[in-house]
């Protein structure tokens, strides 16, 4: 009896503490077509930062799709109308996924090649540069999808180096980063290939960023959302410090872009681009200049939406890229020669 | 007069062996958890679910005071409420107490958490995939027994923290709000970078500690503790999470002389 009233005790103890914290939380959101509309929009009415920069008015676009949801709205209807919302901010980086999972589930993201030409051939790059077939002095590091980086010189000019990193999301260490451009050091310049590479880490992206200069470069400023009202920003002043290194590369540089330069690959540019040495050749960049905030909605829709935008040192908004200082266009019937890359090795002799 | 002086020195006695009697412990807990979590920057949903608390520690109480240092860990995988997405959660905490003895049987003091780090792990998610907020914080503390149970309740005076998850990035909230973000600032995702550290009191950081344990033998006890922490950093956005833990504990050494 003196036990059973004990654990009964307990119980109580339990029962009522273990629900304590909720009377201090907020309720669970609703989850039905509505709810999960007003969710959606007022995220991005509160969290995204570019809605004047894209010319975006968020409470035009609500009440005009708000109308069409009702009690017999499909969930694949409800998805598509977020999904005008979703495709009226024109980037990258927000994005609306109904299952993570799922590969065939619905998902909505900006094109960022579309109306653009392809920028790379990999056939062409591999057979007449980079391959080893045609280029036995071309060094990789193995990992991520293929190779984390490769770098090397160019059979057409081996006073020429080359440098490919094909994507930001990926690891590579500080001895291999000083292992890269040591190699680089003998050259008289450099065909720096961004194509491709969509992001990833832009921390990384910044300590590439950071050989390329030997005193600190003001690179313009990044635009914070802080808080849910539409003048909520607060900006962070960015200035690129050079390496500790001494193997910084100082001489020309020839960054080869196209529309898949993004992200973090914009953070590379930005951060190089006062830089006179360094010049971009091929097509416009994708931009995605901004940082990245993501979650979930009430009924488990995944959501990616960019809280930030960068505003260069001449005041360009780079959300939606950046026209080369060459412009180049791959011809795809010439399998021979990546004209990008020849126009950049032009530019370097 | 000798019979009284007797008498008197027999109380005396016993009262002096009663009061300077002196106990000594050190135990490991071992139990279950159940751990709540909302974050309303992001969203109002709230996560809750069950784990494992482990714990060591040591204990020591005499006529004047009990004063301790406890190290525990609790781990648990909370679902969201309207969804089927999971957070890990993983919260290793190391705390000094003292507290001194005012009656008999309550003592008043107080606890300090030299290192609470709350972390939790949202499947699925990218860059807010990750949050913690790491820290430490003063609380008041009471300690009160009744038979075999014994009754702990804290209020969390002063915290000093940081929470890694701003309004609309993360990124600390002040990081923002100062203009200090830069991805050659390695600080700003190190939860000891304290340059981005707050100071901040009840009760607009408000925390509170409760337990009650029963001894079932001298080497046996068993233990409730329950842990709210409610918080602001982006004005009516907070952050509130609770953990419930109930444990075995057990005094690996206990020595009462």
């Amino acid at each position: 009896m003196k036990y059973l009233k004990i654990k009964i005790g307990l119980l109580l103890f339990l029962a009522v503490f273990s629900s304590c914290e909720k009377a201090l939380m907020e309720p669970n959101p609703k989850t039905d077509a509505l709810a999960v509309f007003d969710e959606y929009t007022t995220l991005v009415q509160e969290k995204y930062a570019m809605l004047e920069f894209k010319n975006v008015n968020i409470n035009t676009l609500r009440s005009n799709l708000r109308g069409k949801i009702n009690n017999a709205t499909t969930q694949k209807e409800v998805f598509e109308i977020l999904g005008e919302v979703t495709k009226s901010l024109r980037d990258g980086h927000s994005s609306l996924i109904e299952d993570q999972n799922n590969p065939n589930g619905m998902s909505i993201s900006f094109d960022l090649e579309e109306g653009y030409p392809a920028g790379i051939d990999a056939a062409i790059l591999v057979n007449n540069y980079i391959g080893n077939t045609v280029n036995s002095e071309i060094k990789t590091l193995a990992g991520g999808q293929g190779f984390r980086a490769v770098w090397g010189t160019l059979p057409q000019d081996r006073k020429i180096g080359y440098l490919w990193i094909p994507s930001w999301n990926v690891e590579i260490s500080d001895d291999e980063i000083e292992r890269i451009f040591l190699d680089l050091k003998d050259t008289k310049g450099l065909v720096f290939d961004m194509r491709t590479n969509t992001g990833g880490d832009p921390a990384l992206a910044t300590k590439f960023a950071s050989y390329f200069t030997d005193k600190p470069i003001y690179n313009g400023f990044e635009r914070f959302k802080t808080g849910p009202g539409p003048n909520d920003f607060s900006d962070s002043h960015i200035t690129l410090q050079p390496a500790g290194s001494a193997n910084k590369y100082l001489k020309p540089v020839m960054v080869l872009t196209d529309r898949n330069v993004y992200s973090a690959s914009t953070t590379f540019l930005y951060s190089v681009d006062p830089v006179e040495s360094i010049k971009t050749v091929g097509q416009r960049t994708g931009g995605g200049s901004g940082s990245i905030a993501d979650g979930y909605l009430a009924n488990g829709w995944y959501w990616s939406l960019s809280t930030s935008e960068f505003i260069d040192a001449q005041g360009r908004h780079l959300d939606d890229g950046v026209e080369p200082d060459i412009p180049v266009v791959l011809n795809l019937e010439d399998t021979t020669k990546d004209e990008v890359i020849e126009r950049a090795i032009v530019e370097l002799q | 007069m000798k019979k009284t002086y007797l008498i008197v020195l027999f109380f005396a006695v016993s009262l002096v062996q009663l009061y300077a009697q002196k106990t000594s412990s050190f135990y490991v807990d071992i139990g279950g958890g159940f751990s709540s979590f909302q974050d309303v920057k992001y969203s109002n949903v709230k996560y809750n679910g069950f784990g494992g608390v482990f714990g060591l520690g040591y204990l020591k109480e005499n006529e004047k005071a009990i004063w301790g240092v406890n190290l525990q860990g609790i781990v648990t995988t909370e679902k969201a409420a309207t969804h089927d997405n999971t957070v890990s959660t993983y919260n290793p905490m190391l705390q000094a107490k003292y507290l001194h003895r005012i009656r008999e049987n309550l003592f008043i003091g107080a606890t300090w958490d030299v290192l609470d780090l709350y972390a939790k792990n949202f499947d699925g998610l990218g860059n807010n995939s990750a949050y913690n907020v790491t820290g430490s914080t003063l609380w008041a503390s009471a300690i009160y027994d009744y038979k075999k149970f014994r009754f702990g309740l804290d209020l969390g005076l002063v915290s000093y923290f940081k929470e890694s998850t701003g309004f609309a990035f993360s990124a600390s909230q002040n990081v923002l709000e100062n203009g200090d973000f830069d991805y050659q600032n390695d600080k700003i995702d190190s939860p000891f970078a304290f340059k981005y550290y707050e100071l901040r009191t009840i009760p607009k950081h408000f925390q509170v500690r409760t337990s009650i344990r029963y001894q079932l033998s001298n080497r046996f006890s068993v233990g409730y503790k329950w842990h709210l922490r409610k918080f602001s950093e982006v004005k009516k956005y907070p952050v509130t999470y609770g953990i419930h833990s109930l444990s075995i504990r057990y005094n690996i050494f206990k020595r009462t002389k």
